[in-house]
């Protein structure tokens, strides 16, 4: 290794630059995700999280003092001279002095001191906001300031030959990205600062779950006995149902199926659009590409329920909304493992076709269809099995299938055939699992 | 045919968007009839620069000449009309896998074809027999409705080559066609590309890794090192100097036969 490090492509240099601040950044964070657990609990101890919730309370030292967020980021510069914070380890940042050697503590000092100063040049328009905010001013303006200042400071490693920010350059030191294969000495773990970070993080996360979800396990234990006559008669199904529940049971695998049939071939369609090794190769493809994956990915988020609603207003309540939400969200879903796994084909082959002088529709057919076809049909069954499972709780918000009846008869609080409605379901649900599983071990 | 090379390429450079130069200045002329091997270190620009002359990746410097048409700038219907005259052959056969032999072969007539038709797979019967002629040429006629996948090594590196034939090109392109495959079916292999060029005048340029076999196959030998052309001669003008100054002074001859 030359003692000079040598100097980096702008392309090199910005990527160091963004993980840098990458690393920043998710150190604050966790920080002030810490800070506010601690204030939430402090809030609940007190007794204060009122009844309108903890936001409006302002319960918790940061209720009172919101603006204590801001130290984060300044802890989070003191964390980093040890470089080996959580965000340095998450984004594979590592500290090392001009010559490549691990930064020693005086440099790594110098480092906290500036850096802690940079930081603080950072905050200042967001401090002067919250301080101008107690004379009812409006503070986003100020918050765009110190983002705008952390993008400037940022800049500068994009400008320095070697990539190095305001810190590295004044305390000689260099930030370097670990090569991701390169083995890292590590203590046991409770020598390691990460480590009693990540307990405290875990410890906090659970205290503040069970007060957030109100789950208190002695709840389990003790009314326990109340529920066992309902469970009883939940276990002597209504026999003299099973018309009407079978009629039902065979509308909802059928509402299944069609969603699954029909989605499959716009999945299909737009899998190819939302493909990047397909779609990447110029400026509309791109487009094209950013557009399809927007499209499944907002569509995929929004789940089958929340569509039947949507559906139940436009075509009315019934068996045809539950369908169409099935149908909409199947055709993001299998869109999206679709596409992956036209992005994990082999490109052998694609470019032998290309290779024949094929045109695109005919490399696209020859090149990749043929090897996307088998996990193309083991998701969509696998799609029609999940689809069956959501066909029917569907019926609860309207769309039709057997969680029609189920809710009506739960609404009664007549559980005699309520059970027999579940048997049904479970059963049928149970043989699709089984059936799915061995028709895609057969495309396998 | 005029007195220009089949290919002609002059001052060839390719430098890929992440800024790594894989070629410089390349100069080459390639006649018909000709087995040109290149042979140098991996990630000495070999398959880069067999790829340029079919345009699967565009060389960023320089020209490419075939039969006096300017490669380096075709487009669209052009472009595939100088593909299916250069066919190539590569390291991994690069079938489909999923599709009979037959099939694979026909790809080989995939741009003559029009669009519809050959995305539904109806086949020409003119080509349908062209396929079956080329795979009995390369001695596979049986295995015509086999999963191209159920086959050997060496018997789809034939596939490949029966889908090149399919093509009825004027040059053919081998990246390291014999790597994947045992001495045995190396020989026979890298043969019918012999025959391909002795008996039908097919411009053949192979990169190869066995120097034994580039002196047996190759009319003419070319060496390229980081990028750059620095050996171009009969087979046997390769000395143990020049031996050494292509593959290093640590390297040893390794014969395959």
């Amino acid at each position: 290794m030359s003692t000079a490090s040598p100097p980096l492509t702008l392309r090199e240099r910005r990527h160091l630059a963004w993980a840098r601040a990458a690393a920043v950044l998710a150190d604050s964070l966790i920080v002030m995700y810490v800070l506010w657990c601690l204030s939430f609990l402090a809030g609940h101890a007190a007794g204060d999280l009122g009844r309108e919730g903890w936001l409006e309370s302002r319960a918790g030292f940061l209720g009172q003092r919101p603006w204590l967020l801001l130290l984060a980021p300044l802890v989070a510069a003191l964390w980093q001279i040890t470089g080996e914070s959580i965000g340095q380890r998450l984004n594979r940042v590592r500290l090392v002095d001009a010559a490549g050697a691990p930064a020693g503590p005086d440099r790594r000092a110098w480092r906290g001191v500036v850096a802690s100063l940079q930081t603080l040049v950072v905050l200042l328009p967001a401090v002067l906001g919250v301080l101008r905010e107690r004379q009812g001013l409006p503070g986003g303006f100020w918050f765009l300031l110190t983002l705008l200042l952390a993008l400037a400071f940022l800049a500068l490693g994009f400008a320095d030959r070697r990539g190095r920010g305001l810190p590295d350059v004044a305390s000689g030191t260099r930030t370097t990205l670990r090569p991701l294969r390169e083995t890292v000495r590590r203590r046991p773990w409770w020598q390691r600062l990460n480590a009693w970070i990540g307990v405290l993080v875990v410890i906090l996360t659970f205290r503040v779950g069970f007060v957030l979800t109100e789950f208190e396990p002695r709840e389990l234990v003790e009314n326990v006995s109340d529920t066992f006559p309902v469970l009883s008669r939940l276990f002597h199904p209504d026999w003299s149902i099973v018309g009407p529940v079978i009629e039902k049971m065979v509308e909802t695998v059928f509402l299944a199926l069609m969603a699954s049939a029909l989605a499959l071939p716009f999945a299909f369609g737009l899998s190819f659009l939302g493909a990047r090794n397909v779609m990447t190769k110029t400026a509309a493809g791109r487009v094209v590409y950013v557009l399809a994956r927007m499209f499944m990915n907002v569509t995929r988020s929004i789940e089958p329920l929340v569509w039947v609603i949507i559906f139940s207003l436009w075509v009315r309540v019934g068996p045809d909304a539950g369908m169409l939400a099935l149908f909409i969200h199947s055709v993001a879903a299998l869109g999206k493992l679709y596409s992956e796994s036209i992005e994990s084909i082999d490109p052998g082959p694609v470019e032998a076709i290309q290779a024949t002088g094929a045109n695109t529709l005919q490399v696209l057919r020859y090149g990749i269809v043929p090897q996307v076809v088998p996990p193309f049909l083991s998701f969509t069954v696998y799609r029609w099995d999940i689809n069956v499972r959501m066909a029917t709780i569907l019926g609860l918000v309207g769309g039709g299938g057997i969680g029609d009846m189920l809710i009506n008869y739960q609404r009664l609080g007549r559980y005699e055939p309520l059970g027999t409605i579940l048997l049904f379901v479970t059963l049928v649900v149970w043989a699709m699992d089984w059936a799915s599983s061995k028709a895609r071990e057969r495309l396998a | 045919m005029s007195d220009a090379p089949l290919i002609r390429v002059r001052g060839l450079g390719k430098v890929y968007p992440n800024g790594y130069r894989a070629l410089t200045g390349i100069d080459l002329d390639v006649e018909a009839g000709e087995f040109v091997v290149v042979i140098g270190l991996s990630g000495s620009g070999k398959s880069t620069l067999v790829r340029c002359l079919n345009r699967l990746i565009d060389p960023t410097e320089g020209t490419i000449e075939f039969a006096g048409r300017d490669v380096t700038t075709v487009r669209g219907a052009e472009l595939r009309a100088l593909r299916r005259e250069v066919a190539m052959v590569f390291q991994q056969f690069n079938l489909v896998n999923r599709a009979t032999v037959l099939v694979n072969v026909l790809t080989g007539a995939l741009e003559r074809q029009a669009t519809i038709p050959s995305l539904v797979g109806l086949w020409r019967r003119a080509d349908r027999e062209a396929a079956m002629e080329a795979l009995r040429l390369v001695g596979l006629e049986d295995r015509a409705l086999y999963r191209a996948d159920a086959l050997s090594g060496g018997e789809q590196q034939r596939v490949a080559i029966a889908r090149a034939l399919m093509q009825r090109p004027r040059a053919l392109l081998a990246d390291e066609p014999v790597a994947s495959l045992d001495p045995a079916t190396s020989h026979s292999v890298l043969d019918y590309l012999r025959e391909l060029q002795t008996k039908q005048g097919t411009a053949i340029v192979a990169n190869l890794h066995f120097l034994s076999l580039a002196r047996e196959y190759g009319t003419r030998v070319i060496a390229l090192k980081d990028g750059r052309k620095m050996f171009e001669g009969a087979p046997t003008d390769i000395t143990d100097e020049v031996f050494q100054r292509i593959y290093g002074d640590e390297a040893k001859q390794v014969e395959i036969r």
